[in-house]
């Protein structure tokens, strides 16, 4: 008979010699690894996980028997592969979060950072984006400012001079100034305005909706209504966006308004912060010491209007597995406190560090240090488009400003549909 | 009998299991979730509220929309192009057959993502390049208008698949008996009628199998357009599978996504089994 036939025990063994060789291999690396401690860090910033890398590499060189695993999932997707990750039961140790809707979601698997070294540094203003049901559960990953990014030599040749710009009338009269120069300038237009990517929309939005709240990013994430306090400067800001925009405005998308329109001076400004800095002097080292500047939105139009700065990002570590629970901790607190990273995070990553007490100094170019010094000063304000309900500055605000850029809407149906869908969102999310 | 019973049932086992625990199951559970008001994380159960809301949520309504018009024009053009392609490749008088049959299959073996960049660039820079030449205003920003936006996907879509269907086609045109074509021939039929009322007619069952696989890969397309348009602008070339995904992972309302879910599976079906239908009564 077949059943007793050599062949088939032969086959039968085959198949199952695999499984033991899988079961075999986990049962050893797990006794292999009993006093040997591995983090897993979710990282949702591909552009600087090299970097992460290189700190956990560092990390492992002075603590042998901790190594770091980084997972990096980002522009778009990360959110879900986060989801993803703890829906299958392997919920990583450290995770970067993207405002309290996101730490709100996971806020059962969050510790209390409180009383840990690297709390004790953080920058104040931007404390309050960590919170979830009254916990500290997030740090700041670091301090990044919301404003025009403007291109130096554009400016000067226009004779346009970026300190003389106080209020909005003088920043049209720069807009203007600018456009009529257009032609002998090269230039294609004068603002760089990506309007096909929503999350440009929405952290442009938030010059206009953070004032509301007075840095209190939970209070933000709470709110069912949209801030329309400073509509009206809103208003005029995107016409002036719409009319002076290289066209079609929908078709401008991030990376070529960085890498082509601005890089090359196609236009004067574009509306984004220091996360540029990185892609930038990737193309040219200095390019941003010698061309890139910053200025404000003028909302309040009262002399106070400075640069909005804030984190989009926040770390936490989860309760999953409680014997990682310190090591995660220790490795935290390093990489907030110690200066050898440090090091690599404002000269590798570029980043402005979201800590206290830091000395200026140490940043590599004028337009860092401005930004520490905004951002550490005691005026400083954060921005809250990371607190908008999940979905609604890519579903909602996006695309419904899209439409207004493209006539498609008048600004009263505008104000409408967002003030009803956010609300919607919010009651819908919150509503567990 | 050649194979006992219980060998029977080893060789099927693993197959069933598979499809028990990878298809039917989460299937299932899918099901229970589009009762519930699921964040992915938490779940409680609230009955038929997501089909309520769903049917009033104006977004939801006109993705569904567009998925039936992109399907229609879709399927059409595929199955147009695909049978086209196959009567020029089956010729005999064609010296190209087999290059040219690579040629209108290669855009297939290329994974809908990447197609969705390189006709990006093409509807990005490539017409632009030909409009500000040519002076051309239609060549213009296809991707950030919705009309040109809406037939860029089709554009994009025919491309991969005609290639396909054309396979399915040249197989059963090679299929057909020569001597029913002489014969019809030796009657005085030219080649429009030998075509029409000799090739077409034998061609039912490569139809059926055709428009099937055509719309239920159009109902479901994600990737190309995730690639091409991102939904944009405004939303107004998101279609169905990308409502769904973007409800799920990006509002985080999962068990109203997977309620859009249902319904889609249910079109699909619905769909399929008509079309079905009405082209297995054909073939007879």
């Amino acid at each position: 008979m077949f059943f007793k036939s050599r062949k088939f025990r032969a086959l039968i063994f085959a198949l199952i010699l695999p499984l033991f060789f899988v079961t075999g291999c986990s049962s050893g690396s797990q006794q292999s690894n009993s006093n040997k401690i591995t983090l897993n860090f979710f990282n949702q910033k591909p552009e600087i996980s090299t970097q992460y890398q290189k700190l956990a590499r560092m990390y492992t060189k002075k603590h042998p028997n901790v190594s770091i695993q980084i997972t990096t999932s980002g522009q778009g997707g990360g959110a879900a592969a986060l989801q993803a990750k703890f829906a299958s039961g392997e919920a990583p140790d450290i995770i970067m979060l993207g405002g309290l809707p996101e730490i709100d979601r996971y806020k059962e698997h969050l510790v209390s950072l409180k009383g840990l070294s690297a709390t004790k540094t953080i920058l104040p203003s931007l404390l309050s984006g960590g919170i979830s049901n009254n916990r500290l559960v997030g740090l700041p990953v670091d301090l990044e400012a919301y404003g025009w990014s403007y291109n130096k030599t554009v400016f000067a040749r226009a004779g346009v001079n970026a300190s003389n710009i106080h209020n909005y009338d003088d920043f049209v009269k720069a807009v203007k100034k600018i456009d009529v120069q257009k032609e002998k300038l090269g230039l294609s237009g004068v603002f760089g305005f990506n309007g096909a990517d929503t999350n440009s929309i929405a952290s442009v939005s938030a010059q206009f909706t953070s004032q509301a709240y007075d840095n209190n990013q939970v209070k933000a994430f709470k709110s069912t209504n949209f801030p329309w306090k400073y509509g009206s400067q809103m208003h005029s800001y995107y016409d002036l966006i719409r009319n002076y925009s290289v066209q079609p405005i929908l078709s401008v998308k991030y990376d070529p308004s960085v890498q082509d329109l601005f890089y090359n001076g196609k236009v004067a400004m574009i509306p984004q912060g220091n996360w540029i800095i990185p892609t930038l002097d990737g193309i040219e080292k200095g390019f941003v010491q010698k061309n890139l500047g910053m200025i404000p939105f003028f909302v309040k139009n009262d002399g106070s209007d400075r640069l909005l700065t804030g984190s989009s990002w926040y770390l936490g570590v989860t309760n999953d597995h409680p014997k990682r629970e310190k090591a995660a901790k220790d490795f935290i607190n390093w990489m907030f406190t110690s200066r050898e990273a440090e090091n690599v995070i404002i000269n590798e990553m570029r980043f402005v560090p979201a800590t206290k007490n830091f000395d200026v100094s140490r940043l590599p170019d004028d337009l860092s240090k401005d930004i520490y010094r905004i951002g550490s000063s005691k005026d400083a304000r954060a921005p809250i488009h990371k607190q908008y309900p999940n979905g609604f500055s890519t579903q909602v605000l996006g695309p419904y400003i899209q439409r207004y850029f493209v006539h498609d809407i008048s600004w009263n149906q505008l104000e409408k549909v967002i003030t009803t869908k956010y609300r919607q969102l919010r009651e819908i999310q919150s509503g567990e | 009998m050649l194979i006992k019973k219980h060998q029977y049932w080893a060789f099927v086992l693993p197959a069933l299991l598979f499809i028990v625990f990878i298809i039917a199951l989460p299937f299932l559970i899918g099901i229970y979730y589009s009762f519930t008001d699921s964040n992915g994380l938490r779940a409680s159960f609230i009955g038929f509220k997501n089909y309520q809301i769903l049917f009033h949520d104006v977004i939801f309504l006109q993705s569904l929309w567009l998925t039936v018009k992109f399907s229609v024009v879709s399927v059409l053009l595929i199955n147009i192009f695909g049978l086209a392609f196959a009567l020029i490749v089956t010729r005999s008088d064609n010296r190209f057959n087999k290059s040219l049959r690579t040629v209108f299959f290669m855009p297939n073996l290329i994974g809908g993502i990447l197609l969705g960049f390189i006709w990006q660039f093409i509807f990005t820079s490539a017409f632009k390049a030909i409009a500000s030449s040519l002076n051309l205003n239609f060549f213009n920003g296809w991707l950030s208008d919705p009309n040109t936006g809406f037939w860029g996907i089709v554009i994009l879509f025919v491309w991969q698949m005609s290639g396909y269907i054309m396979l399915i086609y040249v197989s059963f045109l090679n299929a057909i008996p020569q001597n029913t074509i002489q014969a019809a021939r030796l009657d005085g039929a030219n080649k429009w009628q030998a075509l029409l009322f000799i090739k077409l007619p034998q061609l039912a069952p490569a139809f059926t199998i055709s428009l099937f696989l055509t719309l239920a890969n159009s109902f479901k397309l994600y990737e190309q357009n995730l690639a091409l348009t991102n939904g944009g602008p405004y939303r107004s070339t998101e279609m169905i599978s990308m409502y769904i995904y973007n409800t799920a992972f990006v509002n985080f309302q999962q068990g109203y996504a997977q309620a859009a879910g249902i319904i889609l599976f249910l079109c699909v079906t619905l769909v399929s089994f008509l079309q079905l239908a009405l082209s297995r009564r054909r073939e007879k």
